[in-house]
Protein backbone atom coordinates (compact mmCIF):
# COMPACT_ATOMS: atom_id res chain seq x y z
CA UNK A 1 0.00 0.00 0.00
CA UNK A 2 1.44 3.32 -1.05
CA UNK A 3 -0.65 5.42 1.36
CA UNK A 4 -1.42 9.12 1.20
CA UNK A 5 0.71 11.54 -0.77
CA UNK A 6 0.83 15.30 -0.90
CA UNK A 7 -0.06 16.55 -4.38
CA UNK A 8 -0.75 19.95 -5.90
CA UNK A 9 -4.48 19.30 -5.64
CA UNK A 10 -4.46 18.14 -2.04
CA UNK A 11 -3.69 15.03 -0.01
CA UNK A 12 -4.32 12.12 -2.25
CA UNK A 13 -4.58 8.35 -2.23
CA UNK A 14 -5.37 5.77 -4.88
CA UNK A 15 -7.47 2.96 -3.45
CA UNK A 16 -8.67 -0.23 -5.02
CA UNK A 17 -12.42 -0.26 -5.45
CA UNK A 18 -12.79 -2.95 -2.80
CA UNK A 19 -10.60 -1.08 -0.27
CA UNK A 20 -12.64 2.08 -0.87
CA UNK A 21 -15.85 0.12 -0.29
CA UNK A 22 -14.42 -1.42 2.88
CA UNK A 23 -13.44 2.00 4.27
CA UNK A 24 -16.86 3.46 3.52
CA UNK A 25 -18.52 0.44 5.08
CA UNK A 26 -16.45 0.70 8.28
CA UNK A 27 -17.09 4.44 8.57
CA UNK A 28 -20.81 3.83 8.09
CA UNK A 29 -20.78 1.16 10.79
CA UNK A 30 -19.13 3.51 13.27
CA UNK A 31 -21.61 6.27 12.41
CA UNK A 32 -24.49 3.83 12.93
CA UNK A 33 -23.04 2.52 16.20
CA UNK A 34 -22.71 6.04 17.61
CA UNK A 35 -25.91 7.55 16.20
CA UNK A 36 -27.98 4.52 17.23
CA UNK A 37 -26.64 4.23 20.75
CA UNK A 38 -29.09 3.80 23.63
CA UNK A 39 -26.80 3.50 26.62
CA UNK A 40 -23.09 4.17 26.16
CA UNK A 41 -22.19 2.31 29.33
CA UNK A 42 -23.56 -0.96 27.90
CA UNK A 43 -21.05 -1.22 25.08
CA UNK A 44 -17.25 -1.38 25.41
CA UNK A 45 -16.61 0.19 21.99
CA UNK A 46 -19.03 3.08 22.68
CA UNK A 47 -17.44 3.54 26.07
CA UNK A 48 -14.08 4.05 24.43
CA UNK A 49 -15.44 6.29 21.67
CA UNK A 50 -17.36 8.45 24.16
CA UNK A 51 -15.26 8.00 27.30
CA UNK A 52 -15.73 9.29 30.82
CA UNK A 53 -14.28 12.74 31.51
CA UNK A 54 -13.85 12.09 35.24
CA UNK A 55 -12.58 9.07 37.13
CA UNK A 56 -15.44 9.69 39.57
CA UNK A 57 -18.56 8.08 38.16
CA UNK A 58 -21.13 10.61 39.36
CA UNK A 59 -19.11 13.61 38.09
CA UNK A 60 -18.67 11.73 34.87
CA UNK A 61 -22.36 10.94 34.44
CA UNK A 62 -23.34 14.56 35.05
CA UNK A 63 -20.74 15.86 32.59
CA UNK A 64 -21.82 13.29 30.03
CA UNK A 65 -25.40 14.57 30.14
CA UNK A 66 -24.20 17.96 28.95
CA UNK A 67 -21.52 16.98 26.45
CA UNK A 68 -22.06 13.50 25.02
CA UNK A 69 -24.55 14.39 22.29
CA UNK A 70 -22.32 17.06 20.77
CA UNK A 71 -19.26 14.82 20.94
CA UNK A 72 -21.21 11.99 19.34
CA UNK A 73 -22.61 14.24 16.59
CA UNK A 74 -19.09 15.37 15.72
CA UNK A 75 -17.93 11.78 15.39
CA UNK A 76 -20.89 10.82 13.22
CA UNK A 77 -20.21 13.82 11.00
CA UNK A 78 -16.53 12.87 10.61
CA UNK A 79 -17.49 9.33 9.64
CA UNK A 80 -20.07 10.54 7.12
CA UNK A 81 -17.56 13.00 5.65
CA UNK A 82 -15.25 10.06 5.10
CA UNK A 83 -18.05 8.12 3.40
CA UNK A 84 -18.82 11.10 1.17
CA UNK A 85 -15.23 11.44 -0.04
CA UNK A 86 -15.28 7.75 -1.00
CA UNK A 87 -18.27 8.13 -3.29
CA UNK A 88 -16.39 9.02 -6.47
CA UNK A 89 -16.47 6.98 -9.65
CA UNK A 90 -13.74 4.34 -9.79
CA UNK A 91 -11.68 4.03 -12.97
CA UNK A 92 -10.06 0.72 -13.91
CA UNK A 93 -10.94 -0.71 -10.51
CA UNK A 94 -9.37 2.17 -8.59
CA UNK A 95 -10.65 5.27 -6.84
CA UNK A 96 -8.55 8.41 -6.54
CA UNK A 97 -9.49 10.25 -3.33
CA UNK A 98 -8.33 13.84 -2.87
CA UNK A 99 -8.77 15.46 0.53
CA UNK A 100 -8.81 19.15 1.37
CA UNK A 101 -7.74 20.15 4.87
CA UNK A 102 -11.14 19.85 6.62
CA UNK A 103 -11.85 16.45 5.08
CA UNK A 104 -8.33 15.24 5.97
CA UNK A 105 -9.11 16.25 9.58
CA UNK A 106 -12.33 14.25 9.44
CA UNK A 107 -10.48 11.26 8.03
CA UNK A 108 -7.85 11.36 10.78
CA UNK A 109 -10.50 11.39 13.50
CA UNK A 110 -12.72 8.88 11.78
CA UNK A 111 -9.85 6.44 11.16
CA UNK A 112 -9.07 6.74 14.86
CA UNK A 113 -12.67 6.00 15.81
CA UNK A 114 -12.84 3.00 13.48
CA UNK A 115 -9.58 1.63 14.91
CA UNK A 116 -10.80 2.20 18.47
CA UNK A 117 -14.03 0.34 17.73
CA UNK A 118 -12.20 -2.54 16.02
CA UNK A 119 -9.64 -2.76 18.83
CA UNK A 120 -12.43 -2.95 21.35
CA UNK A 121 -14.21 -5.72 19.41
CA UNK A 122 -10.93 -7.66 19.07
CA UNK A 123 -9.99 -7.19 22.72
CA UNK A 124 -6.76 -5.40 21.73
CA UNK A 125 -7.17 -2.77 24.43
CA UNK A 126 -6.04 -5.34 26.94
CA UNK A 127 -2.34 -6.03 26.26
CA UNK A 128 -2.76 -9.50 27.81
CA UNK A 129 -5.11 -10.58 25.02
CA UNK A 130 -3.55 -12.90 22.48
CA UNK A 131 -4.07 -11.55 18.94
CA UNK A 132 -6.54 -13.70 17.00
CA UNK A 133 -4.94 -16.31 14.77
CA UNK A 134 -7.89 -17.51 12.74
CA UNK A 135 -11.35 -16.85 11.41
CA UNK A 136 -13.15 -13.52 11.11
CA UNK A 137 -11.07 -11.96 13.87
CA UNK A 138 -7.88 -12.76 11.98
CA UNK A 139 -9.31 -10.86 9.02
CA UNK A 140 -10.42 -7.95 11.22
CA UNK A 141 -6.94 -7.77 12.72
CA UNK A 142 -5.42 -7.44 9.26
CA UNK A 143 -7.93 -4.67 8.49
CA UNK A 144 -7.03 -2.98 11.78
CA UNK A 145 -3.32 -3.07 10.93
CA UNK A 146 -3.97 -1.78 7.44
CA UNK A 147 -5.98 1.13 8.86
CA UNK A 148 -3.05 1.92 11.15
CA UNK A 149 -0.65 2.12 8.21
CA UNK A 150 -3.16 4.24 6.30
CA UNK A 151 -3.55 6.63 9.21
CA UNK A 152 0.20 6.83 9.78
CA UNK A 153 0.67 7.95 6.17
CA UNK A 154 -2.17 10.48 6.49
CA UNK A 155 -0.65 12.02 9.64
CA UNK A 156 2.67 12.30 7.80
CA UNK A 157 0.96 14.00 4.87
CA UNK A 158 -0.98 16.46 7.05
CA UNK A 159 1.88 17.13 9.47
CA UNK A 160 4.50 18.57 7.16
CA UNK B 1 -20.23 45.30 73.29
CA UNK B 2 -17.35 46.74 71.32
CA UNK B 3 -15.06 44.05 72.68
CA UNK B 4 -17.39 41.29 71.69
CA UNK B 5 -17.68 42.63 68.18
CA UNK B 6 -13.94 42.88 67.78
CA UNK B 7 -13.44 39.37 68.96
CA UNK B 8 -16.04 38.09 66.57
CA UNK B 9 -14.23 39.76 63.70
CA UNK B 10 -10.96 38.19 64.74
CA UNK B 11 -12.58 34.77 64.89
CA UNK B 12 -14.09 35.27 61.49
CA UNK B 13 -10.74 36.16 60.03
CA UNK B 14 -9.21 33.00 61.38
CA UNK B 15 -11.91 30.88 59.81
CA UNK B 16 -11.97 32.55 56.43
CA UNK B 17 -8.33 32.21 55.52
CA UNK B 18 -8.57 31.78 51.81
CA UNK B 19 -6.60 28.82 50.48
CA UNK B 20 -5.23 29.39 47.01
CA UNK B 21 -7.48 27.61 44.54
CA UNK B 22 -5.94 24.31 43.58
CA UNK B 23 -5.81 24.10 39.81
CA UNK B 24 -7.37 21.41 37.69
CA UNK B 25 -5.38 19.25 35.33
CA UNK B 26 -6.02 17.41 32.09
CA UNK B 27 -4.51 13.93 31.93
CA UNK B 28 -4.07 11.96 28.72
CA UNK B 29 -3.87 8.20 29.30
CA UNK B 30 -2.00 5.65 27.28
CA UNK B 31 -3.91 3.31 25.02
CA UNK B 32 -2.54 0.63 22.71
CA UNK B 33 -4.50 1.92 19.71
CA UNK B 34 -3.50 5.50 18.99
CA UNK B 35 -0.43 5.94 16.84
CA UNK B 36 2.55 7.84 18.18
CA UNK B 37 2.68 10.27 15.27
CA UNK B 38 -1.07 10.92 15.61
CA UNK B 39 -0.86 11.69 19.35
CA UNK B 40 2.10 14.03 18.72
CA UNK B 41 0.15 15.71 15.93
CA UNK B 42 -2.89 16.19 18.21
CA UNK B 43 -0.75 17.79 20.92
CA UNK B 44 0.81 20.15 18.37
CA UNK B 45 -2.42 20.98 16.58
CA UNK B 46 -4.76 21.39 19.52
CA UNK B 47 -2.51 22.73 22.31
CA UNK B 48 -0.05 24.48 20.00
CA UNK B 49 2.97 22.79 21.57
CA UNK B 50 6.29 23.05 19.74
CA UNK B 51 7.20 19.74 18.08
CA UNK B 52 9.80 18.69 20.73
CA UNK B 53 7.36 19.34 23.60
CA UNK B 54 4.53 17.52 21.80
CA UNK B 55 6.80 14.54 21.26
CA UNK B 56 8.04 14.63 24.87
CA UNK B 57 4.45 14.50 26.16
CA UNK B 58 3.52 11.73 23.73
CA UNK B 59 6.47 9.63 24.95
CA UNK B 60 5.52 10.37 28.56
CA UNK B 61 2.01 9.03 27.87
CA UNK B 62 3.50 6.03 26.11
CA UNK B 63 6.08 5.10 28.75
CA UNK B 64 4.49 6.31 32.00
CA UNK B 65 0.92 5.47 31.06
CA UNK B 66 -0.27 9.06 31.48
CA UNK B 67 0.80 12.68 31.19
CA UNK B 68 -0.56 15.98 32.42
CA UNK B 69 -1.01 18.05 29.29
CA UNK B 70 -2.76 21.13 30.71
CA UNK B 71 -3.38 22.97 33.98
CA UNK B 72 -5.99 25.63 34.74
CA UNK B 73 -9.61 26.20 35.64
CA UNK B 74 -12.10 23.38 35.74
CA UNK B 75 -14.04 24.81 32.79
CA UNK B 76 -10.91 25.05 30.65
CA UNK B 77 -9.92 21.49 31.50
CA UNK B 78 -13.41 20.26 30.65
CA UNK B 79 -13.07 21.87 27.23
CA UNK B 80 -9.68 20.22 26.70
CA UNK B 81 -10.96 16.80 27.75
CA UNK B 82 -13.91 16.95 25.35
CA UNK B 83 -11.55 18.07 22.59
CA UNK B 84 -9.24 15.11 23.31
CA UNK B 85 -12.24 12.77 23.17
CA UNK B 86 -13.09 14.33 19.81
CA UNK B 87 -9.64 13.27 18.58
CA UNK B 88 -10.13 9.80 20.05
CA UNK B 89 -7.58 10.23 22.83
CA UNK B 90 -8.49 9.00 26.29
CA UNK B 91 -8.39 11.96 28.69
CA UNK B 92 -9.79 12.87 32.10
CA UNK B 93 -9.68 15.90 34.36
CA UNK B 94 -9.21 16.17 38.10
CA UNK B 95 -7.99 18.46 40.84
CA UNK B 96 -4.23 18.67 40.89
CA UNK B 97 -3.70 16.87 44.19
CA UNK B 98 -6.02 13.90 43.79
Amino acid sequence: MSGFRVTARGISIKLTESDARLLADLANQVATLIAGRADTADDAALNRLLPSAYLDESDSAEFRRFTEDELADGKVLNALTMVETLEGDPKDGHLRVILDDPSAQSWLRSLTDIRLALASRLGLEDPATEPPHEGDDRYLLSVYNWLGALQWSLVKAVDR
Amino acid sequence: MADTLERTEEDLDLHTVVLPDRPWITIVWNDPVNLQNYVTWVFKTYFGFAPPEAKRLMLLVHHEGRAVVATGSREEMERHVVAMHGYGLWATLQKDDE
